[in-house]
């Protein structure tokens, strides 16, 4: 065998030799690579989302909590019915209202993680302990949100309100 | 040092004779075989070779000389100017077609220059081209005229050279006349003479006086040095006849030469050996006929080590893969430092479920006592406010009554505020009765007046 024969088969041996450990070595393992980099990616932006150490992070957890000062998480529907009644009532009956009427009107599909239920009730008040009442609504854990207020003036009794509230409070 | 593996042929024997040395060169090495000098005769040569040099020489310094028979030449002697090479050619190829009676297209010829006695060699080029598949295979270094060769190394090699003198090479059944002047070959002629003849005496005279002929010639008289080199122990015994006939030729005597053990014949036999390895010097010049045709041409090989450039690449290549194999360590520490235990996941969940809780109150939430203060009519005296309908999703919606046209000032007090947009003012209606305008109005507030879906986003 000449030694142009030897280096022909040499180079063959080289380049069939790269194109394998190309295909079986080189193509894998970057592949993996790339999964482990996007992966790591997805993690280190959660982290920075939550990292408590962080002023940033601090910050808007300072701000949240400002705005939303008080709440709850959902509890089931069950739980979460009781409860929403119990506080409406209590901040109903500390202000001296009388409700004509408190109950749960429906409720929503899930969006997200959470149902929205919806209370509702009736009373006459006078227009000061609306506002009040308005006023510690805020303080509820449970309420999610205002979603339905009708304020009628009492022809009979001047001073006096016709309202009507619907109060929204989440469950899983 | 250099390696010198000369090829010729000479007395019906290829010699292939191996010399080392640099401007002196020794005899390493003689293989001859019988026949032609043709590529296989060449092949056998190269495979005989057993000494130091042997063998297929694959020194990096070898020469290989290609040594070809005068007796396939012709040599004229003419008077040239000295002038540059491409007005030479020209000058030349004039004077030939004066002089030879072959047509100069037929010829490859060379020339040496020197004033009237400018030496001319020319050689069928149908010759030539018989001889180029060999040339080619075996690429020789150089094709030297062997007549030209034993010149050089008579000059070299004897043990008083005369400088004006003629050579009478006797080989091939041919006497080859070489002459010297001032140490320069000036004129080369063949005489055809075979040493079976010899025996007979009127062929002996008829040499000599062809021979007494070309001495007149060349203006030889009785003190004129003529040298016998014979090229063989027959041919020395020609000479020796020759000298019968009272021809005055001097012996050619050769230094002792510096090699393998070789009789002083056998030293004679491979003088055209030594003449070839003399005319590899840079510094000398000989009768190139081949010029036009062949050139021996090196082909461009890496001269420096591969071993190096291979290293280094591979050192390279190394060092890239070992980066890629540390960067994907690294990633891989990374991630595995982010993966966290499963408790500290589960906190980390609940507090990013508290977050997007209280994103979502925020979202959802209206500022419903920033909403009254918007919509109490400050400052508006005789407006009140009935009924006020707030719902989300929905326009809100505003009743009242003012005993006066005081509920376009009360809407153009909520047209200032930037909460609202939209305001439409309803058909006021005039009681007579209780002498009062009931209205009302419809407006929208900040994005609550949206649906859920679109609200997103806008607060």
């Amino acid at each position: 065998m000449s030694s142009r024969d030897k280096r022909a088969i040499i180079l063959t041996v080289l380049v069939c030799g790269s194109i394998l450990f190309n295909h079986y070595v080189l193509t894998p393992w970057f592949s993996h690579w790339e999964e482990i980099i996007e992966e790591k990616d997805q993690l280190s932006k959660k982290m920075k989302k939550v990292n408590l150490g962080s002023s940033s992070v601090k910050a808007k957890i300072a701000a949240l909590n400002k705005k939303m000062p008080h709440f709850k998480l959902p509890e089931n529907e069950h739980a979460q019915r009781h409860l929403m009644h119990k506080k409406v009532s209590e901040q109903l009956k500390k202000l001296r209202i009388k409700a004509d009427r408190i109950g749960f009107i429906g409720s929503s599909k899930k969006d997200g993680p959470y149902r929205k239920l919806n209370l509702q009730s009736q009373f006459i008040c006078p227009l000061a302990q609306l506002f009040d009442l308005l006023a510690v609504l805020e303080d509820n854990p449970y309420l999610g949100s205002l979603e339905d207020m009708n304020i009628r003036v009492d022809p009979k009794e001047r001073g006096k309100v016709w309202v009507t509230l619907t109060l929204s409070t989440y469950c899983l | 040092m250099k390696i010198i593996e000369s090829v010729f042929h000479l007395n019906g024997v290829c010699h292939r004779v191996l010399l080392s040395g640099n401007a002196q060169f020794t005899i390493q090495e003689d293989i001859s075989l019988p026949g032609e000098l043709n590529s296989d005769t060449f092949r056998k040569l190269r495979e005989e070779g057993k000494g130091p040099f042997g063998g297929e020489v694959n020194q990096k310094e070898k020469q290989l000389i290609w040594g070809f028979d005068s007796t396939h030449v012709m040599t004229t002697t003419m008077e040239l100017p000295e002038q540059d090479h491409a007005e030479m050619e020209s000058i030349v190829k004039i004077q030939m077609e004066n002089i030879l009676p072959v047509p100069v297209e037929e010829l490859a010829f060379h020339w040496r220059a020197s004033g009237p006695q400018s030496l001319l060699v020319t050689i069928k080029k149908k010759w030539i081209t018989g001889q180029l598949d060999t040339l080619r295979h075996y690429k020789p270094n150089k094709v030297i005229l062997n007549g030209e060769a034993v010149a050089r190394a008579y000059q070299e090699y004897a043990q008083k050279p005369h400088n004006d003198c003629l050579l009478l090479w006797w080989h091939d059944d041919t006497i080859e006349m070489l002459r010297l002047k001032k140490g320069q070959l000036v004129f080369m002629r063949c005489l055809h003479a075979e040493k079976e003849e010899m025996s007979s005496e009127i062929s002996r005279e008829h040499i000599k006086e062809d021979l007494l002929a070309i001495f007149d010639e060349l203006g030889l008289n009785k003190q004129s040095q003529i040298i016998m080199i014979p090229s063989s122990a027959e041919y020395a015994q020609c000479f020796s006849m020759l000298e019968y006939s009272r021809l005055e030729l001097s012996p050619c005597h050769l230094k002792k030469l510096d090699n393998i053990e070789l009789d002083h014949q056998k030293q004679l036999t491979l003088l055209p050996a030594l003449g070839h390895a003399l005319l590899t010097e840079p510094k000398e010049s000989y009768f190139n006929v081949f010029r036009d045709h062949y050139t021996h041409s090196v082909k461009k090989q890496f001269s420096g080590n591969l071993y190096y450039p291979v290293a280094l690449f591979a050192l390279a290549l190394l060092c890239i893969l070992g980066y890629y194999y540390l960067e994907y360590q690294l990633d891989l520490k990374k991630l595995k430092a982010l993966q966290l235990e499963p408790e500290i996941q589960k906190q980390l969940d609940e507090k990013q479920r508290v977050q997007n809780y209280q994103k979502l109150l925020i979202s959802e939430r209206p500022d419903i006592i920033d909403f009254i203060q918007v919509i109490q009519p400050k400052g508006i005296r005789g407006v009140t406010l009935t009924e006020v309908q707030f719902k989300k999703g929905q326009q809100v919606k505003i009743s009242g009554t003012t005993k006066n046209d005081e509920y376009y000032k009360y809407m153009e007090e909520l047209q200032k505020n930037k909460s609202l947009s939209n305001i439409t003012l309803h058909t006021p209606v005039y009681n007579k009765q209780k002498r009062m305008t009931s209205f009302s109005l419809t407006f929208k507030y900040k994005g609550w007046s949206q649906k859920a879906k679109s609200r997103r986003g806008v607060l």
